[in-house]
């Protein structure tokens, strides 16, 4: 690749990166507000129970700590998920600022990696722990424990391992970079 | 360390100035600096070779081995 070359590709880095340092901005925001949305705001956002254990119309029906309490619930996957896309935005906001081959940048990489694995294998527990908090108060026979695990999980848990891995190679050849550069 | 880095001896003899040396073998003076001091982790053949050249010398009279025990 000619020099003029290298540098219209790290432009193009930069500006796709930045763009989407902004993007993953947004996907924090909509992580955390789309559930407290959903229930506190019921008809401005539509949702679909197909990832949900409980139905939005039953937990909207609840009342003081208990909906409180499963709404903490519901967050903790939407917060895990939230964190790893943070440090995501850590890295496109590195690679914005031409920080593109080091080892810091590709820790962000891996802890979105780490994050998505933790959001998918805690997901179907909390939709069973709020689908038990949601039903406390309900006669006995009509309390229940719901649990959720499809194949859009197994999928999420093979890309989050890809990354791991992906992260992992590059670190190497980060390590192996260093060294290089050590050498005169 | 063992190795012991002669360069500023071999610069001193040849009446030579780390500057000029840096440009004739085209590395930064930075780097000539830091091979000086010894605070590299490795030189290349290649940066060896250059500097015997412009040097008119040998390896060894460069590099220095130094058992510390």
């Amino acid at each position: 690749m000619t020099e003029l070359g290298k540098r219209d590709t790290l432009k193009n880095v930069r500006r796709i990166s930045t763009f989407l340092y902004w993007i993953c901005a947004l996907a924090i925001l909509f992580e955390i507000t789309t559930v407290p949305l959903v229930i506190y705001a019921p008809g401005w956002v539509e949702a679909s129970t197909s990832q949900m254990t409980i139905s939005v119309a039953d937990v909207q029906a609840l009342q003081g700590w208990q909906k409180i309490a499963t709404l903490a619930v519901m967050m903790i996957p939407s917060f895990v998920i939230a964190y790893g896309i943070y440090r995501l935005r850590k890295m496109f906001g590195a690679f914005a600022n031409n920080i593109i081959f080091n080892t810091e940048a590709i820790g962000h990489f891996k802890a979105f990696g780490i994050a998505l694995i933790i959001q998918t294998l805690i997901s179907p527990l909390t939709g069973a722990a709020s689908s038990a908090l949601a039903t406390f108060n309900r006669p006995e026979g009509e309390r229940f424990i719901s649990i959720g695990l499809g194949n859009s999980d197994i999928h999420t848990l093979f890309l989050g391992g890809l990354i791991i891995v992906i992260a992992w190679v590059l670190g190497e050849a980060v390590r192996i970079e260093d060294e290089n550069r050590s050498f005169v | 360390m063992p190795i012991i880095v002669r360069l500023d001896v071999m610069l001193a003899t040849r009446k030579m100035k780390s500057k000029d040396l840096a440009a004739r073998i085209g590395i930064s003076e930075q780097n000539l600096s830091l091979l000086k001091s010894g605070k590299v982790r490795g030189v290349r053949f290649e940066t060896l070779a250059a500097i015997c050249r412009e040097l008119d010398c040998q390896p060894g009279d460069i590099l220095e081995f130094e058992d510390e025990t």
